[in-house]
């Protein structure tokens, strides 16, 4: 086994959110499949009630008609240095070996006491707030579907081909040409590599 | 970076969920025949998150494949369903269906579904064909939510207030059939519906044409032609919705590949995968335009593989984000940009190039002796001046030189001298003749006084009108600009891997079709059709009619001793018509018509139809069935004209509505009977399209529901079963659109007075079969299409249709017929092989209903600014200083996707788009509200304020798909009886909404109304679209 992790070709991505609809569907992330009462949870918290383990990030620059749009699509990075773990109070937070797993970070939602301390820490703003169960989830890495032998449901609907898994990341080979804003690699070393 | 997934406040509601959804249908009560098994099983996965995924335990799951319809990309779907519920856990695409996949990663045709993938390097080699999921767009993934969305009806209802009122009934299947067909029968007298004529003049057809069908959209031609043409006899068998998407882009290719506007192809796209530059003028493929998934799979191969890609719009899109160059044009000035091209090509890139050696070959023969795989008609004689006046704008011909012989035969002219006649089809007589020889006499003896010229010289002529920089300036862009895009194209380093293509931001326009002839002409003067990495016109697939004798059912005929009818006269939206086909009627009405006619829109024209009733014109309407139709909310100008119409019950005395929903439009209707999402119902919905190389052709079968009782999914597909399909929503819940039309056509009566229409019930098919539902048709339309593609329903079922492999797109040579990966053609499965077209005779032939003139002088592209129906142009002055353009974004991209949660949380809401100079001018920023009027409508629309760099100043945009009002926008009043329990209706019978619903604007109804039809949106005289890109409106800062 090997850490895995993702590499994201960004010349590919189109922007589409295929894989954010994807993860949805795979993982029935809230709203998506709660039965609770979600009207009363937005007049209560007038925010964000959508829980995306994956979501596709957008910035446009320049000025008329001299413009640049990126993309990018964004989950848990899985990093071989996770600060969500290390800034969790209740040690709900691991992280898989890498020599008999994959080195997936998991939240385990029996100890989540829901104190978001997690969300502060990510420099990828993988955790994600519940609403309905007070507690904080994120990407699993389709951990279910790694174990069968299958990739991530992110990763096989991509219709750029531009994002895929890789189950043998190794972050001795670096990150690729890291794109602008996104957070210092070597805060968390985590396992995407940007090739172009 | 910013976040595009921002806040949700009440934008969205869990209430609309899969499994709120489920859980409310498991909850019907005990009769509901589906019950309990309904919901979808959650196996949970322990310690590791909130959500439980879905299994992946492959016993415990179905894979069923089939045809997405979230747009009209028509990609292959692969549905994961559980067995035991039958519930639909997951869409994918289909990973044997070449739209879903690239080359390398195609399951090949031939492995079972059942098997492991065996093929050495395959990235799936070894892997079950089960656990494969092909790639697939948000769109597609989201349409769970329209099988499981809780506004759906779950019986048909009849309404009990005024039209439009939002109260009523629901109804039992057996009471709508009868009550529907019974009023049919009575406002058009069964007994002489064939006889008796609509009008005192009888050229206009019978009484029959009185039945108007529009399906919107439809992939089930067959049923409607069967029942309504061949069965009932009505001429408006079928007006469709072509005209709002894009039927001149359709009308103009068909005329630049035939010379016609009946026959020709509709696309000529792109091989993007290999092509080294490509110019996309008013399309996005990134988003909106079919099908997104292998196009944006294309066009990000090609920039990977170093091609330039030139994006030609007023918006920076994503696809323009993904340009080489950006060109933001002045909207609806496409046709000039085209002229700008032609005219630097010709000036600069024609004399002594390969573009010169083409363009002089005059027959197929000449072109394969030059190894070129099609040939134009540049050198063709065209008649200038004639002692017959009405030969000027004709080609020479055999006929009109000598007065005997062919009118297909052609003549160049070369060294002086005339040509022999030729025909140009002839694979044998090589005809080439010069391009420019100025104006000759052929027969100076016989003829002195008739005159030609070549199709280039009166091509030549339209295009020098202006030069280079002159178009650039009609276009808001430089000469600088088209040369860069002129040298692009034509770039020997390119080779003939170059491309232009359009489509709705160059051709829903009033000049949409002279916008994209001057398009096409252009693509016929770089002369790349066919070519690798060059213009295809798209392979297609297998047929599902009759065609090649291999097929068992010919599908247009009857059982033994009936005959289909035909029907007579026009149609109601006078599409495809020439007005002075009905001589009487011109004596009559003279000029211009009452209404136009639109002799070339062979698509038909959808905007038409409204207020065609409402005149009652040519002819009065009694009955009007819509299916998977949205008159008011996507018709531009449409909604007044459409309400007015709808509640006059003696212009319209019975309006049935077949609709999954209560939708703007059949909110207006007598009758609603709802219908089956396309994931429950069979067709041929002929994918293979948007340039794709070889024959790729889905089918449509329902992959939720019942088929003999058996939950699909939980046993095998056994096509000789009878295969009765019940929805998951019950007995008396939805039906596929088939079996709607077949159970009404059962209950109307022939003219006889026996009940039945000719073409259902016994004896109903050619091979004298019963047509009893919806398989009995559905099997023989498959058992065709197997038939063409080798293969057996079975299969094609198990697969989710017939498809090729990607390495059979190319040929060594320009006739070839053996496929060779590394060949230098489009092969055989895709090639045209024919004549390009830049002169369009019957522009000149046909004569206009507005003031009975030619069309045009000749039939050269020619460029013109949008113009009214009375031939001005379309400029309402500086108090409308801004020009409104829309587009469709990849979240939604239709105008049904407001029902998916998950698409409204990507994007949930719209906005009035201004570019950051006019904020300035107008003194708002993002969040701010403004009134958005035009002269047609001063009360205008309201909408959010988003500022954008990436929008050309003057230029204002509004993507389409939001601004609903009905589909769970507003309430609905349902009163019940014993007939349909109120359980259920668990959302609608609370007179439920919920306002995200109709989050947004949407900017049809303020679009520019013709100046001398009010009635109707402006729209374009010869393809017949509606125009969505040339009202001018005026913004006015408003509090909210």
């Amino acid at each position: 086994m090997a850490q895995g992790g993702w590499n994201l070709d960004l010349t590919r991505c189109v922007g589409c959110s295929a894989c954010a609809v994807s993860c949805k569907s795979e993982n029935n992330t809230m709203p998506s499949t709660t039965d609770k009462n979600m009207e009363q949870l937005t007049v209560r918290y007038s925010r964000n009630v959508q829980v995306n383990y994956r979501e596709v990030l957008s910035e446009e620059t320049g000025t008329y008609p001299n413009l640049v749009k990126k993309y990018i699509s964004m989950a848990c990075n899985h990093c071989a240095n996770p600060a969500c773990l290390a800034a969790c109070p209740v040690g709900a937070i691991t992280k898989e070996s890498t020599t008999t797993g994959k080195g997936l970070v998991q939240i385990d939602q029996d100890k989540c006491i829901g104190c978001r301390y997690c969300e502060s820490a990510c420099p990828y703003g993988a955790p994600q707030y519940n609403e309905w169960t007070r507690k904080v989830e994120k990407c699993t890495g389709c951990k279910h579907r790694l174990d069968a032998g299958l990739l991530p449901a992110c990763a096989t609907t991509c219709v750029g081909k531009a994002l895929n898994w890789t189950d043998d990341f190794q972050l001795s080979d670096g990150h690729g040409t890291v794109p602008t804003n996104f957070a210092d690699p070597a805060l968390t070393h985590p396992s995407i590599i940007f090739t172009t | 970076m910013e976040k595009i997934l921002q806040s949700l406040t009440d934008a969205l509601n869990p209430k609309c969920d899969r499994r709120t959804f489920l859980k409310t249908s498991a909850a019907l009560a005990g009769t509901a025949t589906v019950g309990g098994l309904l919901l979808k099983e959650k196996t949970a996965v322990a310690g590791h998150a909130g959500a439980v995924p879905d299994t992946v335990d492959s016993d415990k799951y179905a894979i069923l494949y089939s045809t997405c319809q979230m747009c009209h990309g028509r990609c292959g779907l692969m549905a994961t369903i559980d067995k035991t519920t039958g519930a639909l856990l997951k869409l994918d695409g289909n990973p044997y269906n070449a739209q879903n996949m690239d080359p390398d990663e195609q399951v090949p045709f031939a492995t079972d579904p059942a098997a492991n993938v065996s093929q050495s390097g395959h990235p799936y080699d070894g892997k079950a064909v089960k656990t494969i999921r092909g790639r697939m767009c948000p769109r597609g993934q989201a349409g769970i939510q329209s099988i499981y969305n809780p506004y759906r009806l779950t019986s048909p209802v009849k309404r009990v207030g005024p039209r439009g009122s939002g109260r009523w009934q629901p109804i039992s299947w057996a009471t709508a059939i009868s009550e529907i067909a019974t009023q049919i029968d009575t406002l058009i007298p069964f007994a002489t519906r064939n006889s008796d004529n609509i009008s005192t003049l009888s050229e206009l057809g019978k009484i029959a044409n009185g039945l108007v069908v529009s399906p919107g959209r439809s992939i089930e031609g067959q049923i409607w032609e069967r029942i309504f043409k061949l069965g009932y006899g009505t001429a408006n068998w079928r007006l469709d919705h072509t005209s709002i998407c894009e039927e001149s882009h359709h009308i103009a290719c068909m005329m630049a590949s035939s010379g016609t506007s009946t026959s020709g192809k509709k696309h000529f796209h792109a091989d993007h995968a290999e092509s080294k530059y490509v110019v996309i003028i008013g399309a996005n493929p990134l988003e909106a335009n079919f099908a997104m998934v292998p196009l944006a799979r294309g066009i990000v191969n090609m920039k990977k593989n170093g091609g330039k890609l030139v994006v030609v719009d007023p918006r920076f899109s994503p696809t323009a984000s993904k340009a080489d160059l950006w060109l933001p044009i002045k909207p609806g000035t496409e046709g000039a940009f085209a002229m700008g091209l032609a005219s630097y090509i010709i000036d600069n890139k024609l004399t002594g190039t390969v573009r010169e050696t083409y363009l002089k070959n005059a027959s197929k023969a000449a072109a394969t002796a030059d190894n070129e795989p099609t040939y134009c008609d540049a050198t063709w004689l065209v008649i200038t001046a004639s002692d017959t006046a009405t030969d000027v704008g004709k080609f020479l011909s055999p006929s009109l030189l000598t007065g005997t012989g062919l009118t297909t035969e052609r003549y160049t002219w070369a060294s002086s001298a005339i040509s022999t006649a030729f025909d140009p089809t002839s694979t044998s007589v090589s005809a080439e003749g010069e391009l420019t020889p100025g104006e000759v006499v052929p027969d100076p003896t016989n003829k002195p006084n008739l005159k030609c010229k070549t199709v280039f010289e009166l091509y030549k002529a339209e295009v020098t009108k202006k030069s280079t920089a002159e178009w650039a300036t009609v276009c808001g862009l430089t000469a600088a600009q088209l040369s860069t895009v002129g040298e692009g194209l034509t770039d020997s380093a390119n080779g003939r891997k170059t491309a232009i293509w359009s489509y709705r931001g160059a051709v829903q326009h009033a000049n949409g079709t002279t916008n994209e002839l001057c398009i096409q002409s252009v693509v016929t003067l770089i002369g790349n059709v066919d070519y690798r990495g060059g213009m295809t016109g798209a392979a297609g697939g297998s047929d599902e009619n009759k065609t090649s004798g291999v097929d068992s059912s010919d599908l247009k005929k009857f059982g033994t001793g009936l005959t289909p009818l035909s029907p007579t006269g026009p149609r109601l939206d006078r599409a495809g018509n020439d007005y002075h086909t009905y001589t009487n009627l011109v004596a009559s009405d003279g000029y211009p018509a009452s209404r136009p006619w639109f002799p070339f829109a062979s698509l038909g024209n959808f905007q038409e139809v409204i207020p065609g009733i409402q005149d009652q014109y040519p002819y009065p309407v009694k009955v009007l069935i819509t299916y998977w139709n949205a008159f008011p909310y996507s018709v531009p100008a449409l909604k007044k004209v459409f309400e007015e119409t709808a509640s006059d019950e003696t212009l319209l005395p019975l309006f049935v509505a077949i609709d999954p929903i209560i939708g703007e439009n059949s909110a207006w209707a007598d009758y609603i009977l709802p219908d089956t999402t396309y994931l429950e119902k069979w067709s041929i919905p002929h994918g293979g399209n948007a340039g794709s190389l070889v024959k790729n052709e889905p089918i449509q079968q329902p992959v939720v529901g019942r088929l003999d009782g058996n939950i699909i999914g939980s046993v095998a597909f056994d096509p000789n079963a009878t295969n009765a399909y019940v929805s998951f929503l019950g007995a008396n819940g939805p039906k596929m659109a088939i079996d709607i039309v077949r159970d009404l056509a059962a209950a109307l009566k022939r003219t006889d007075g026996s009940t039945g229409l000719m073409g259902v019930g016994p004896n109903a098919f050619a091979d004298d079969g019963s047509f009893d539902r919806a398989w009995d048709l559905a099997k023989r339309l498959l058992g065709n299409f197997a038939a063409n593609a080798s293969s057996t329903i079975t299969e094609v079922c198990a697969k989710g249709g017939s498809f090729m492999a990607q390495d059979q797109a190319y040929t060594d040579g320009p006739t070839a017929t053996t496929i060779v990966t590394t060949g230098s053609y489009i092969s055989k499965n895709a090639r045209f092989g024919g004549a390009r077209r830049l002169y369009i005779e019957p522009l000149v032939t046909t004569k206009s209903w507005y003031d009975g003139n030619s069309y045009f002088t000749f039939g050269v592209p020619r460029w013109e600014a949008a113009q009214h129906l009375d031939g001005t142009t379309i400029d309402d002055g500086t108090g409308y200083p801004f020009r409104l353009i829309t587009y469709k974004s990849v979240h939604h991209g239709q105008a049904r996707t407001h029902v998916n949660p998950w698409l409204m949380g990507l994007q949930p809401e719209n906005w009035i788009e201004v570019s950051a100079t006019d904020a300035e001018t107008l003194g708002v920023s993002d969040g701010d509200f403004l009134r958005m009027y035009s002269v047609s409508n001063p009360d205008g629309t309201r909408g959010k304020v988003k500022v954008r760099q990436g929008l050309r100043p003057g230029v204002v945009a509004v993507s389409h798909h939001f601004g609903h009002w009905e589909g769970g926008a507003r309430p609905q009043a349902l009163e019940f009886n014993e007939d349909v329990p109120s359980a259920n209706y668990a959302y609608l019978n609370s007179a439920k909404s919920e306002a995200w619903r109709g989050s947004g604007l949407t900017a049809n109804p303020t679009m520019r109304a013709d100046k001398l039809f009010p009635n109707v949106t402006v729209q374009d005289r010869l393809g017949g679209s509606c125009a969505f890109n040339d009202t001018q409106v005026a913004l006015v800062k408003v509090s909210l």
